[in-house]
């Protein structure tokens, strides 16, 4: 398994990068329409939609808000995560207390529903989605953060770091955050996944982002043709489970590995 | 263990209180109000402030607040001004289906999870079971109801295709009524079920091939205990008490796609009430269901800890 990791990274930096490079300047609106409802073909290799818009472009310019959407979250629950989970990990008993019962809260909440009101309630930017999933969603990083912490700052090169005089600051950067890689990518994988489902959720019970093509309002769009036009939700769906596999294969690779 | 449970009780408040506020606050900031939502955007001159004074929702957010915290506190959810009726009874009538939909389609999962992973934690091979499972659990829980539509409602003819029950020939007696709503939630529940399958599976077949590297498996087999005996009866129950721990944290993911399978099958339940209410800026009613769902989930991980020390001999001794 050991170049599982890289192939799997590789695969989706490539597929990303062509989906990006292919994705038209100035959104869906944007392409030329020609016939409706032509299956795939030579022309148009992912068949048109319903307005006669190519879906291989409009896949493309789903993949930048999807990937966004994911990307964000993902940063942001990793962040709160490992920023929580290190804290809580090496700073006094009370401190881990308080921590953890903060993640035990925010662990209760119905994330999805939260999502479900912000976009409802403030128009349903993908941004703002992304910001309400990365912002609740940390919890399981931090609890694993913290269990990672604890085993490792009973470890000897740990404690030869503190007792050479190592402040909390450099002891967390240059001596934990290295090692927690391994720990936290599954989770991040997942986190990412989840995210760009959620959106896709969102997109389908008419609470997508008016103004961005996501894979999610394209399969949305393509409901209503779900038996005569199987081409306009079927590509969309395969970026989304393609997408989310790989990076899951590439976390669980990323921590066998460390 | 009543240190725990009491434990578990004390941090339950603050959670729910949170989740509540969360969800007061976010009402409260979002641009429109419920008296624009029934006075309109055209509204003859003073509509509008006569509403929101019959309402109460002219008065500083801080009065507010409190005045809703105390009622809370009695149990008592406010009043949906769209439906015309309190937020218990709103909640009340959806309660049911919402909970007969997520019980069978956790029951559905973990079922369907364990024999699946069970049965592909052999050694050798497995690769594409993994790939499946992950796959399945990729796959947006509508695209899934509506596949299972086509075929058993469109293509077959076998089951209804959305709806709780048959308005053009109402069901007579207990009985009959039983069926026709058993008809009805089959097809959400195998959809909501097939959603969740795969995360379970997953994680079972991992835990087991961990556990079937164990000596007391070996001891096991060297007994001459057949193949199932050993995987169901010696390494199961071990492998199951870490998943245990996250059948608990996957109440909110079911939770969702209660949401997502109820606006599928247009079923009357809490998820679309929380969808239907949040876009029509029905303040009360999306808050009461968000207090729901987050006491599901307090309730469900309590349920799992008791279970764990009922389950767990090595738990009960250290608490």
């Amino acid at each position: 398994m050991s170049r599982a990791a890289p192939a799997c990274l590789l695969g989706l930096v490539l597929l990303l990068v062509l989906l990006l490079a292919l994705a038209p300047a100035g959104g869906i609106q944007a392409l030329p329409m020609t016939r409706p409802f032509l299956p795939p073909g030579a022309a148009h290799p992912f068949g048109t939609d319903d307005l006669g818009r190519d879906m291989l472009m409009a896949v493309a310019q789903g993949a930048r808000t999807s990937l966004l959407v994911g990307l964000v979250a993902l940063a942001l629950a990793s962040g709160l995560g490992i920023l929580v989970g290190v804290a809580a990990g090496l700073g006094p008993v009370a401190l881990d207390e308080a921590l953890m019962r903060a993640t035990d809260v925010v662990a209760s909440l119905p994330t999805l529903l939260l999502a479900v009101l912000v976009a409802a309630f403030f128009g349903g930017s993908a941004l703002l989605v992304a910001l309400v999933l990365g912002l609740t969603r940390w919890t399981v990083i931090a609890r694993l953060v913290r269990a990672e912490t604890l085993t490792l700052r009973r470890l000897p090169f740990f404690r030869a770091a503190l007792a050479l005089g190592c402040g909390p600051w450099r002891l967390a950067r240059r001596h934990l955050l290295p090692q927690l890689g391994a720990v936290v990518a599954p989770a991040a994988g997942v986190i990412f996944g989840g995210a760009i489902l959620a959106e896709a959720t969102l997109a389908f019970v008419g609470l997508g982002d008016p103004e961005r093509t996501s894979w999610g309002r394209l399969i949305a769009a393509g409901y209503p043709f779900l038996d005569d036009a199987w081409w306009m939700w079927a590509f969309p769906v395969a970026a989304i489970c393609l997408t989310t596999v790989l990076v899951a294969l590439a976390g669980d690779a990323a921590a066998r590995e460390g | 263990m009543r240190r725990l449970l009491i434990r578990r009780l004390l941090l339950a408040v603050p959670t729910l209180l949170v989740a509540a506020t969360i969800a007061f606050v976010l009402a409260h900031l979002a641009p429109g109000s419920p008296a624009v939502a029934l006075g309109g955007d055209f509204g003859a001159p003073g509509l509008v402030e006569e509403i929101a004074r019959i309402q109460g929702t002219d008065r500083p957010l801080a009065v507010i607040y409190v005045e809703w915290l105390l009622r809370l506190a009695r149990g008592d959810l406010g009043f949906s001004f769209r439906a015309q009726a309190p937020v218990t009874a709103l909640i009340g009538d959806r309660l049911g289906v919402t909970l007969v939909l997520t019980l069978s389609a956790a029951l559905l999962a973990m079922l369907l999870g364990l024999l699946l992973g069970a049965a592909t934690a052999a050694r050798k091979g497995g690769r594409a079971a993994v790939a499946t499972f992950a796959l399945v659990q990729a796959l947006p829980v509508y695209l899934v109801a509506q596949l299972l539509v086509l075929v058993f409602a469109v293509g077959l003819g076998l089951l209804p295709i959305q709806g709780l029950e048959n308005p053009r020939a109402p069901p007579e007696g207990l009985a009959g009524l039983l069926a026709d709503r058993a008809r009805h939630l089959a097809l959400p529940i195998a959809a909501l079920g097939l959603g969740q399958f795969g995360f379970v599976a997953l994680l079972t077949r991992a835990r087991l091939r961990e556990e079937l590297g164990r000596l007391y498996v070996t001891t096991a087999r060297a007994r001459g205990a057949g193949e199932a005996t050993v995987r169901l009866r010696h390494a199961l129950p071990n492998a199951l008490l870490p998943l245990l721990a996250l059948f608990g944290s996957r109440v909110g993911a079911l939770v969702g796609g209660a949401l997502v399978v109820e606006t599928a099958f247009a079923l009357p339940g809490l998820g679309r009430l929380a969808v239907t209410a949040a876009i029509a800026r029905d303040q009360p009613t999306v808050i009461g269901v968000v207090l729901v769902a987050a006491l599901a989930i307090v309730l469900a991980n309590l349920a799992v800890d008791l279970l764990q020390l009922w389950l767990d001999p090595r738990q009960r001794e250290a608490s």
